[in-house]
């Protein structure tokens, strides 16, 4: 487990599952609180549908609590999360096994006895559909606690939340429909509401974390999004009402059916009553007894209609009234008819006429026949109320259904036209991008400013069929217009127009160049700018054509961008913007080109330039040639004469002089010589500037040694110590390595002259870069290191004449050498405590 | 005319040309010297034209001693012309000369030439080496042609 916070703990993303989490489980405490206190109006909102169970408030509460915990950051808050989902998946898990096996351990009605009143299978136990939202829910929540890491994740939530969310709607579908398969599965306990809706909530809120995590962007705009949800939701409405209506409807239906039955029986009644009366009528007045079987089978009828009439109208207590009253009078009525019937066959006509004339007979038919039709009038009224019931529920339905559609069907139309503009803006700004990318790649290019331009235009007018792009570029002296692109005009009429003078009225472009403004001309036909050139662009079928000035860098017109059309035009605020874009990226392109082109001729020029400049370097290198040339031949002759001729003096005349004369022959004799060696080393030097470099092997150890033997050799008579360590080898020019070798060494021994034992070291020791230190150190008369800057220069001398003997040549010459090698060379020193003398050769190209 | 001709010294330099014999006096080896003052004069006398029109060619000096630096022609071009005519393609040619430069020692070398010595400033070594190259090639050298 990794105990760092986690880093997504202050995103967005986490915000919604936050607040849903924390009010899942607030509505999940107050149905609990309902439970105890037995209000039934929050347990079971809807009266009749389905309870929240206190099971499935306890569940809310901790899962609602875990999710709100998610956030924290820290180990313990993600295990508490943890803890939050296995309680609520267990008990979910365990709800599920009571269903599956029928087993009951009395944990439904472990917090509250539930009176178990609505669609409740077991009481108190938890629906079976919210048993497994919770556990889906647990799963989602287990997987959230978790660090994050499997790239899986995002998709395995998202479809715990969208099941979790598909059940919860499902229900609350079921509730608006009057569905009850939507919120009650397998006729076992139902769904509540606002189980439903907190179901769904917290679906939301997995998702809305699943999306987070999975990178996801909602880039719909809000006012699409709102209009989207917006139509879902009233599609959703309308079938559900429409759901409902049927409903109502078929109810309705059911209900005018026993009207009708009522109506039927009463009228079935009303006729056997009247066959009864008229078959004993006729007997009474006849006495032929074929009457008699008329009213003898319609008595039975009529005692049997009673009941079932009864029966009918069990539900209007009304009309049970009526029927009482109505039996009543039928049973006296029926009785009557007996003791007439039974007095004719017994005593006569007259006796029966003279019971009939009392007239009790005629008012209990008339009080029946009443009766009869008060309660038919009362049925039909019923029916027409119920008629119209069901009238009003169709016309409600058929007005609000089409309606519902219509405005839903509206809001998606509308919602998907405005998403198809949303695309293709996106679709036109990618292929605005790829055109500019392309276009800069070209202008990045090798490919000179007119096939840049040309490529340009055809992107453009590939993205704006129809349009017709040119690009004419100003001449340096500002007046005239030159081709610059335009292929899809017609060559001639570039021909034309290339070179044409800008002015006040010279169509489009000559104007926009002149007046430094944008010159749309949306008919060439109509336009005075086209005065001049009306026939020629009409000629060529040009009807339309909007110019625009390019600026520069510092705002000097560069040329004109222009785009023509076939047909009379004026351009639309997105063409607008295209202009803009194309002028810019012509204007870069012109620039970038120009400052190619310049370039190139700096670079020409400068070629030019340096070409020159060798030639009169290698004149003065070959002057120079011959300077030292003559120096070393006509310089030399005179100096020898000196010399010469004042040798001859002393070795002819010798006699002759005196000792002050021969003196100061000597003086010119010994100035001469030195002359003659100060020759001979600038010879040396300036000829060492012009040497090739040949650069071969060299045994630096050998070569150390040997010149220092030689170097000894000529000084027999001082005492000379080498301590020589091992030198590698470099290399470099033999002969003037040699002469770098001769010069320090040759150095050492003569500045340690005045030592009794001269110690020369000579070695080698790695630099920081890697290279060879070579160095040469004695324990000489040294030198002041404030002067060790001009210890390298040509003449430059620290010592006297007198102390040391020397031209001052030497160390300038060991700078050059190791200068032309890519060396370096320095010196360090103290007065009478010697000098060590660095170099490097960095290693030759062969 | 039947003096043996030993040394011919092309040298336009008087003083230069003046320590040169000195030092080869001093060694006695100036008996037998002709001294041309430039390249011109240098190649009439050799090859018996110009003002030495009608002299005997085939009396060659021991040696050449040759300035390089000379009027009217040069004396790398003495020496190839020297090196081209078959009679004197084998006459010893000491090039005596102030010039250090490396081109020129080269070259010299090149066109046949048998020494080069740089006339040094000092008295003393430039009268050694003069006279220790007049030892070397009138007394110790065998001549690569047969005296005529």
């Amino acid at each position: 487990m990794n105990a760092s916070p986690i880093s997504i703990s202050h995103s967005p993303g986490l915000a919604f599952p936050r607040i849903a989490g924390g009010a899942v489980a607030i509505v999940g405490g107050v149905v609990l609180a309902g439970w105890a206190l037995g209000i039934h109006a929050l347990t079971d909102p809807v009266p009749g549908t389905a309870t929240m169970k206190a099971n499935t408030a306890l569940a809310f509460i901790l899962c609602g609590g875990a999710m709100s915990l998610l956030h924290l950051p820290g180990a313990r808050a993600r295990r508490a999360v943890r803890v939050g989902a296995l309680a609520a998946g267990g008990l979910a898990l365990l709800t599920l096994a009571e269903y599956a096996t029928g087993w009951n351990p009395g944990l439904d009605e472990l917090l509250f006895r539930d009176p178990g009143t609505v669609a409740t299978s077991h009481p108190g136990r938890m629906a079976p559909n919210s048993a497994i939202c919770f556990m889906l829910t647990a799963a989602a929540l287990w997987l959230m606690g978790r660090s994050p890491g499997k790239a899986r994740r995002p998709l395995i939530l998202g479809a715990l939340g969208a099941l979790v969310v598909a059940i919860g709607f499902f229900a609350v579908l079921g509730h608006a429909a009057a569905f009850s398969a939507g919120y009650r599965w397998w006729n076992l306990t139902g769904l509540a509401l606002h189980t439903a809706a907190l179901f769904m909530l917290l679906g939301a809120a997995v998702l809305a974390f699943a999306w987070r995590e999975a990178g996801a962007r909602w880039l719909i705009g809000p006012g699409l999004t709102v209009g989207f949800v917006g139509g879902l939701v009233l599609l959703v409405a309308v079938a559900a009402y429409s759901r409902r209506s049927t409903t109502e409807l078929i109810e309705a239906a059911a209900r005018v059916k026993p009207t009708h039955e009522v109506i039927g029986k009463i009228r079935e009644l009303r006729s056997d009553f009247d066959e009864e009366q008229s078959g004993m009528r006729g007997f009474v007045i006849t006495g032929d007894e074929a009457f008699l079987p008329l009213a003898s089978e319609a008595i039975p009828k009529v005692r049997k209609h009673l009941p079932e009439l009864r029966e009918l109208i069990a539900d209007n207590a009304r009309q049970q009234a009526r029927l009482a009253a109505l039996e009543k009078a039928i049973s006296e009525r029926l009785d009557f008819s007996q003791q007439t019937f039974e007095l004719r066959r017994t005593s006569g006509f007259d006796a029966a006429a003279r019971v009939v004339a009392s007239g009790r007979g005629k008012a209990l038919s008339d009080q029946i026949r009443t009766v009869l039709r008060e309660m038919e009038a009362a049925e039909e009224t019923l029916l027409a109320a119920r008629r119209a019931q069901s009238g009003a529920i169709t016309e409600r339905t058929l007005a609000i259904l089409p309606a519902g559609v219509l405005v839903s069907v509206l809001l998606l139309t509308f919602g998907v036209l405005r998403l198809n503009g949303e695309v293709a803006a996106r679709q036109r700004g990618a292929e605005v991008l790829a055109w500019e990318k392309s276009a800069l790649e070209l202008i990045g290019s090798a490919a000179s400013l007119h096939e840049v331009l040309d490529r340009v235009m055809l992107g453009l007018e590939k993205q704006s069929p129809g349009a017709l792009c040119s690009v004419l570029l100003l001449d340096a002296d500002g007046l005239h217009l030159r081709h610059g692109a335009a292929p899809s005009l017609p060559d001639a009429y570039n021909r034309l127009i290339d070179g044409v003078a800008v002015g006040p009225a010279v169509g489009s472009c000559g104007t926009a160049a002149y007046a430094d403004r944008q010159v749309i001309v949306a008919d060439i036909a109509s336009d005075p700018l086209w005065a001049d050139y009306r026939e020629l662009a009409l000629g060529h079928g040009l009807r339309a054509c909007w110019s625009t000035p390019i600026h520069g860098g510092e705002g000097k017109i560069l040329g004109t961008f222009a785009i023509y059309y076939h047909e009379p035009r004026h351009p639309t605020p997105a063409e607008m913007d295209g202009i803009a874009r194309a002028v810019h990226v012509t204007r870069i392109a012109i620039e970038r080109k120009h400052a190619e082109e310049e370039i190139r001729g700096l670079n020409a020029s400068l070629e030019q330039r340096v070409r020159e400049r060798t030639a009169q370097l290698e004149a003065a290198v070959r002057e120079l040639d011959a300077f030292s040339y003559s120096v070393s031949h006509d310089l030399r002759a005179p100096l020898r004469a000196v010399d010469g001729f004042s040798r001859m003096v002393l070795e002819d005349n010798a006699a002759r002089l005196d000792e002050e004369g021969r003196r100061m022959l000597g003086v010119i004799r010994s100035e001469t010589q030195r002359m003659g060696r100060l020759i001979d080393d600038l010879l040396a030097f300036s000829r060492l500037g012009r040497q090739q470099l040949e650069p071969v092997p060299m045994d630096m150890h050998a070569l150390a040694q040997e010149i220092f033997d030689a170097l000894a050799a000529l000084e027999p008579a001082r005492r000379l110590r080498l301590d020589l360590h091992p030198l590698p080898p470099a290399r470099g020019a033999a002969a003037m390595i040699r002469q770098v070798w001769v010069n320090l060494i040759g150095n050492a021994i003569k500045f340690t002259g005045e030592r009794a034992v001269g110690e020369i070291e000579i070695g080698a020791r790695e630099g920081a870069d890697g290279g060879q230190i070579y160095f040469v150190k004695d324990n000489g008369a040294g030198f002041d290191m404030r002067y060790a800057g001009q210890l390298f220069g040509v003449f430059q001398r620290l010592h006297t004449r007198q102390e040391f003997p020397g031209t001052g040549v030497g160390l300038a010459l060991v700078q050059r050498i190791v200068q032309r090698h890519g060396g370096r060379v320095w010196a360090e020193g103290e007065v009478g405590r010697g000098a060590t003398f660095s170099f490097t050769i960095p290693d030759q190209k062969p | 005319m039947n003096n043996p001709l030993e040394i011919l010294l092309v040298e336009d330099n008087p003083h230069d040309a003046e320590l040169t014999i000195r030092a080869l006096k001093k060694r006695n080896l100036a008996n037998h010297l002709v001294h041309v003052q430039d390249g011109q004069a240098a190649l009439d006398f050799l090859f018996g034209t110009g003002v030495h029109e009608g002299r005997d060619v085939h009396r060659r000096p021991k040696v050449v001693l040759l300035d390089l630096k000379l009027p009217k022609v040069d004396g790398l071009e003495v020496l190839r012309q020297l090196r081209a005519d078959e009679r004197t393609k084998l006459l010893p040619v000491v090039v005596l000369t102030s010039s250090r430069e490396e081109r020129d020692i080269v070259e010299t070398y090149q066109l046949g030439a048998n020494s080069y010595i740089v006339k040094p400033v000092e008295f003393e070594n430039f009268s050694e080496a003069v006279s220790n190259l007049g030892l070397y090639w009138l007394l110790l050298n065998e001549p690569p042609i047969p005296k005529a």
